[in-house]
């Protein structure tokens, strides 16, 4: 018995992948609540765990995100669990947290810190939360204005700068950097009404503007909005390629909270500005040199649509290989990894822990040109649409294997799922193989080679036939954490 | 260290005095000249050899030679030991035909028509009249010279290429852009040079003076019927390949596909491959690169098997040794990049729209100001036509562009002309991290001067004397199409009946090497090999293009039209280098 399957995306990555199972599709007639697998936006995911709904999901069901995944998908949330998590942890070890305030070599308040684990933990910028850190915030900025530009080196960098994004947008919307207190103060009083300063033509910029300039003339007009924001130290030294920033987009799948069970993609890829970086404080106001997301660069005059400023992950791996040498190569990666890791552990409690929920983040990272990773926010709903046809593939491919991951973790923890997917009875285990992918020609699987040493691999790494142990990949993806057997 | 030379001169006469002295002359009137650079290289390595083994390495190369060739060949061998001794004999040994590439092309043009069948000669020439109407008419579109009149040297030139000529040079547009009409235009696409090949017509003469175990070959290659060649030449079977590459054979692990399936694999191969890239000798280090170069090695593996440090102590008389090399190859490459912007030539422009091209490249959009100054660079460099390996493209000479007496004696400089998709051998450099641009242009012209400029040149029939070379581009063909029958007769009669010419869907794949086709790793995991394996490294190009068709045999054996075996081989990105390598040489 064929799955059904739902979705309210119009997006052939997520209809391909369902049709190419061979599953049904939801229609009207089945009955609002008759569907086995629900790729949702997030709005529907509130409706179906909100209390007054009345529904409760059955056993065969499975939908696509947790129902407070915002505890990391919100900037502010995201950034206030790490936080806790990092002071949890400083307690566990005993070491004497230093605050948040320390003065530091790096942009993340803990960088000069001693131990490893805590050093991993520091992964993401100083940030404060507005309006409610304001004070501490206004501190922290004078203290560095008067302090020389020299914290992590020479003139080159850019002199206490820093980005404000506002909590709840998406897609570049909103962002905008600021260097000068004058600047802050405009912008706080038109926003919170901190200070009794003059309305603001604040220093919005880019396809931004025009949104923010209505925004402000808004609240000028009347009450503030006191929208929140979060404001982080800007990273001013971000790792170059052909003299433009980039940053990386990586998905992770998440299988389940409690016990943590995760899959990280190695397929992915890194989003490029379509303008050459530079630091020179007159080009802050460029959205083109300094912000990655596609929805802002694709209005520039770089922007290609063969390849939408999209690099490959792989092709990055092959660079830096080259260029930084294989290790400290692999322990960019390694410390991506151990990010993601601690950002899930940090809200692991707090999540609530649907056996019907499943979620793939999107992961927005920068790499330093020290070769550190930042972690800069995750996605609940990463971008499905397509700017070109590598990208499909991409994207195709880690739905794909999601999916793969999703029904394999159902089916070995979960009885009921299992007969509700085979149909009882049958002494199958696992889903029958997805025709292969490609859109182009259909033997690319095939003619790849990588699918019969993806399979060897899995043979080696999976004990026969026992469900206990996660597979340790599923096509591109990796098995990045897996705690139930530690429980 | 001592002056140079002496030394050798003094061994030579002391240790051949029972040989003839016409041989010694002939050695010495053949390579005197690489002696003497090589003189300080050679010293280095006689001080430290004793005096037996001296006196043995030398005999051996005097008293049983009965050509030069065989008589280097000796002295490798028992220089082996010595790293320094056997770098300079190889780089000898391979110089030596080189040193007979004279840099006037018409000289090499005469040579090369004199030992060829009249067919072969007939379509290089009406090549070669095709290329200079197409520059002439792509000249005459866009209203401009070959070359401009020098730019008068001004203040602010000078003072640009004192900062970095090639930052200057690198950035897209050229001062003037091509007018519109022009800017589609290339002198020559990959499709018009494969009918280029197709119309190399005749008989050769009879090779079988090559040996005996040519008749297979040449029973193979004869079967004008299954082929779109209208020429037979000698064709390499699997067996002979198979025996000529052990080291692509399944039973040896190898970088591209191993370390995917063994984790400790890439470290240990690492480890390996810096042994070699330190110890420095040139043979050790091709070898090694014929089981696949960690990436983040393989630039020093290249220069190595490349042997780009020696070639390039040769051509500067060996006037700096020791660690100035790096600084050589910025010197060199920030001069041609002056001479970009001093000389603009029309050549300029069509090489500026080619890299143009990479924008759209998802690989390589990022290094398309690299890739731009290093070809425009590449264009301008005298040195190419000296050091290619197969006469290249036989072009308009500079007088008739009124030059001077001083100005190279081709047009243009680099002997070479750009056509659709040259960037392509360029672009995959961006992932072989050299420390400079400078660096990174000396090995891309070694790589070019050796190995990928035979793939888009009718050089000559593979010379009877030159056994297991790989020829250029006919020959290449010629193989792709008799190890296709072999490897798969089904596939090929199948393909023949519907009447598709596997050659033209293979050829834009076999001209750029793959580059452009695969992903950025698998084209240097399959260069490394064609680097690896020195005179026939080509060979593995070809070899991929059969496996690649082998191995999409069912796909394509269901294939009715032409349209849907293009479609089929249409993508080709998610192909795996070395197993289809494996697939196609060592299965039954």
């Amino acid at each position: 018995m064929p799955l059904t399957w739902r979705s309210d995306f119009d997006k052939f990555v997520v209809h391909g992948n369902f049709a190419r199972r061979g599953w049904l599709r939801w229609s009207q007639s089945d009955g609002e609540e008759n569907w086995n697998v629900y790729w949702a936006n997030i709005y529907t995911v509130k409706a179906i765990f909100h209390p007054d709904n009345g529904y409760r999901l059955g056993d065969h069901q499975v939908v696509n995100h947790f129902p407070n995944h915002y505890e990391l998908t919100r900037k502010d949330l995201m950034v206030k669990n790490i936080k806790r998590y990092r002071r949890e942890l400083e307690r566990e070890i005993g070491a004497k947290g230093e605050t948040a305030m320390a003065t530091t070599g790096g942009y993340g308040p803990y960088a000069s810190h001693g131990s490893p684990l805590l050093e991993q933990v520091d992964f993401i910028p100083l940030t404060f939360v507005l309006p409610s850190d304001y004070s501490l915030f206004v501190e922290e900025f004078k203290a560095n204005s008067s302090r020389p530009s020299s914290a992590s080196g020479g003139a080159k960098n850019l002199p206490n700068t820093w980005i404000a994004k506002p909590t709840s947008r998406s897609q570049g919307r909103g962002i905008f950097l600021m260097h000068k207190f004058a600047q802050l103060k405009r912008w706080a009083s038109s926003m919170y009404g901190v200070t009794s300063g003059r309305p603001a033509s604040a220093s919005m910029y880019g396809s931004t503007a025009a949104a923010n300039r209505t925004s402000v003339a808004r609240e000028t007009n009347g009450a503030t909005t006191g929208e929140t924001y979060v404001v982080s130290a800007y990273i001013d030294n971000p790792l170059l390629v052909g003299g433009r920033k980039f940053d990386l987009r990586v998905y992770v799948a998440v299988l389940s909270f409690r016990p943590l069970k995760a899959y990280i993609a190695r397929k992915g890829f890194a989003r490029f500005c379509g303008a050459k970086y530079t630091n020179d404080v007159s080009d802050l106001d460029n959205s083109f040199v300094h912000l990655t997301n596609n929805a802002v660069q694709k209005h520039g005059e770089n922007y290609n649509d063969e390849h939408g400023n999209k690099w490959p992950l792989s092709d990055l791996k092959l660079w830096l290989e080259a260029r930084y040498g294989r290790d400290r190569t692999n322990r960019l990666f390694a410390d991506i990894d151990a990010m993601v890791v601690h950002s899930l552990k940090a809200c692991q409690n707090v999540m609530i822990n649907d056996k019907h929920c499943f979620e793939l983040y999107g992961y927005d990272i920068i790499v330093s040109d020290t070769l550190k990773p930042w972690l800069i926010e995750v996605n609940a709903s990463p971008s499905l649409a397509c700017s070109d046809a590598n990208d499909r593939k991409c994207k195709l491919r880690v739905i794909n294997d999601t999916l793969s991951a999703v029904v394999l973790h159902r089916m070995a923890r979960d009885a009921a799922f299992a007969d509700a997917v085979v149909g009882g009875g049958e002494t199958e285990k696992a889903p029958a193989p997805a025709p292969p992918l490609s859109t182009s020609s259909m033997c690319d699987e095939a003619c790849s080679g990588s699918a019969w040493w993806a399979g060897k691999q899995r043979k080696l790494r999976t004990t026969s036939g026992a469900m206990e142990h996660a597979p340790a990949t599923i096509g591109c993806l990796d098995l990045l954490v897996d705690d139930t057997n530690n429980l | 260290m001592a002056s140079p030379s002496p030394l050798s001169e003094s061994s030579l006469k002391q240790n051949a005095t029972h040989t003839d002295k016409s041989k010694i002359n002939a050695l010495k009137s053949s390579s005197a000249a690489y002696w003497v650079s090589y003189g300080s290289c050679w010293n280095v390595a006689s001080t430290s050899l004793s005096a037996n083994q001296k006196s043995t390495a030398l005999t051996f190369s005097l008293g049983n030679s009965n050509n030069i060739q065989h008589s280097l060949t000796a002295a490798e061998r028992a220089a082996h030991t010595n790293v320094a001794l056997a770098n300079a004999v190889l780089a000898v040994r391979e110089r030596r035909v080189e040193s007979t590439n004279d840099a006037n092309w018409e000289k090499r043009t005469a040579l090369l028509d004199a030992d060829c069948p009249d067919g072969w000669r007939t379509a290089r020439r009406e090549w070669r009249d095709r290329l200079r109407s197409a520059l002439v008419r792509v000249a005459q579109e866009a209203g401009l010279p070959l070359v401009c009149a020098d730019n008068a040297v001004d203040q602010e030139i000078s003072q640009r290429v004192s900062t970095s000529a090639a930052a200057v040079i690198a950035p897209s547009a050229p001062p003037r852009a091509l007018p519109p009409a022009v800017r589609e235009r290339c002198l020559y696409s990959p499709a018009e040079l494969c009918q280029a090949v197709l119309s190399i017509n005749g008989a050769l003469p009879d090779t079988s003076t090559a040996g005996s175990d040519s008749q297979s070959t040449t029973a193979l290659g004869r079967l004008p019927a299954w082929g779109a060649m209208r020429i037979s030449l000698s064709a390499p079977t699997i067996a002979q390949l198979r025996a000529a590459m052990p080291e692509l054979a399944p039973s040896s692990r190898h970088l591209g596909i191993d370390e995917h399936l063994k984790a400790w694999f890439a470290g240990e191969a690492g480890q390996l491959a810096r042994l070699v890239a330190d110890k420095g000798a040139v043979s050790e280090g091709r070898r090694a690169l014929r089981r696949g170069a960690p990436s983040h090695l393989r630039a020093a593996l290249w220069r190595l098997a490349l042997a780009t440090a020696i070639a390039d102590h040769a051509s500067s008389n060996g006037a700096t040794r020791g660690g100035d090399d790096d600084n050589d190859d910025d010197i060199h490459f920030e001069r041609l990049c002056g001479e970009v912007l001093r000389r603009p030539m029309l050549i300029d422009r069509l090489v500026s729209e080619e890299v143009s091209a990479l924008s759209d490249d998802p690989h390589y959009f990022l290094f398309e100001e690299d890739t731009r100054a290093l070809l425009l660079a590449f264009f301008h460099d005298p040195q190419v036509v000296s050091l290619c390996k197969t006469c290249p493209h036989p072009i308009v000479r500079e007088s008739r562009v009124s030059g001077g007496p001083e100005r190279p004696p081709v047009y243009p400089p680099a002997g070479v002309l750009p056509f659709r998709g040259f960037a392509l051998y360029a672009a995959p450099l961006a992932y072989v991290h050299s420390g400079s641009l400078g660096r990174t242009y000396t090995l891309f012209r070694s790589l070019y001067t050796r190995h990928l400029c035979c793939l888009h040149t009718l050089g000559t029939p593979p010379h009877p004397t030159q056994r297991g070379g790989q020829g250029d581009l006919p020959s290449l063909c010629a193989a792709f199409e008799s190890l296709l029958v072999e490897r798969d007769a089904e596939l090929a009669y199948h393909l023949c009946e519907i009447g598709v010419t596997a050659l033209t869907i293979a050829f834009p794949w076999i001209v750029t090497a793959f580059s452009g086709y695969l992903e950025v790793n698998e084209v240097l995991l399959l260069w490394d090999r064609v680097i690896g394996y020195e005179d026939i490294g080509l060979m593995t190009v070809v070899v991929l293009a059969v496996g690649i068709f082998h191995f999409r045999r069912d796909d394509l054996l269901r294939c009715e039209t032409s349209a849907e075996v293009r479609e089929m081989l249409e993508d080709i990105s998610d192909v795996l280098v070395v197993p289809l390598l494996q697939l196609c040489l060592f299965t039954a």
